[in-house]
């Protein structure tokens, strides 16, 4: 499984993660969870982390931003633009960790909400490592190491 | 701490930077002296030497003396972990996802919250 998805990541031109979940309430409950603030704080957190600080702008090229505080107090800040607002059926938003030593990589999230009976299916999409600019500067310097890891890893 | 949520910045954060990320493909094919890596960019060795420092904290290369010369080489259980981003991610959502149910689920148990009454229950 895993080896599969090392795989995926280091052939495809985009790697991506797609999980799929299904949940007992409606489209609506769920995107609403996914773009209110106080909803989104309530599960947003890793395990122990709050959520001092989350704001979303409920529309399409709106700002997002939010603050993961770990259980020792160091924060982790994600920001981005909202690039596709269409309740309650998807949602896209730019993905950005602003550790300073990460600055500038821009991941893409993508979560569709689709009716399924009573409840939901959701696909929550998160793809875009590296960015498009960087894939089209430096193909050669991430994908070649990639693509060159199992051959290293065999003569190594 | 989160072991996750570090590694995931760790990881990121190593391999966001071009330079860094063609760093290691030039390591790829053997290990290097610092001089040598050095060369294809335009940046100064103090800029590269701290390139270097993040992807050896990074647990990405290693970095050892030889004489007078400092010698770089790739770490395959970094780089492994590296290409393995991924993996990292379905962790951090997994958890993020369940956290979601427990949360929408916990409102219409304990107390009605905002959650209208439903006739009937979807599946699972």
């Amino acid at each position: 499984m895993a080896a599969q998805s090392q795989k995926a990541a280091a052939g495809g031109a985009k790697p991506s993660l797609h999980l799929t979940r299904r949940f007992r309430q409606p489209p609506q409950r769920l995107f609403r969870a996914w773009t209110d603030e106080k909803d989104f704080a309530r599960w947003m957190g890793p395990n122990g982390f709050t959520v001092p600080s989350c704001a979303i702008e409920a529309r399409q090229g709106g700002a997002w931003r939010c603050t993961m505080r770990s259980p020792d107090g160091k924060d982790y800040r994600v920001h981005g633009i909202v690039r596709v607002f269409d309740p309650p059926s998807r949602l896209v938003l730019s993905w950005v960790w602003e550790q300073a030593e990460m600055e500038g990589l821009e991941t893409t999230l993508t979560v569709e909400f689709r009716p399924d009976g009573a409840g939901t299916e959701l696909h929550l999409i998160h793809e875009g490592f590296p960015s498009a600019a960087q894939r089209d500067d430096h193909i050669k310097g991430w994908s070649g190491c990639l693509d060159g890891l199992e051959e290293f890893e065999r003569a190594a | 701490m989160n072991p996750t949520t570090d590694r995931l910045s760790q990881t990121f954060g190593a391999l966001a930077d071009p330079v860094r990320r063609a760093i290691l493909g030039q390591l790829m094919h053997g290990p290097a002296m610092v001089g040598e890596l050095a060369e294809p960019f335009d940046i100064s060795l103090p800029a590269i030497s701290r390139h270097l420092k993040v992807l050896t904290e990074a647990g990405l290369i290693e970095r050892e003396q030889r004489g007078q010369q400092r010698v770089c080489s790739l770490r395959v259980e970094g780089l492994r972990s590296a290409a393995g981003w991924i993996e990292h991610l379905r962790t951090f959502w997994s958890d993020r996802l369940d956290a979601l149910e427990d949360h929408l689920n916990q409102e219409k148990g304990s107390h009605h919250g905002r959650a209208k009454p439903k006739g009937r229950r979807g599946r699972r």
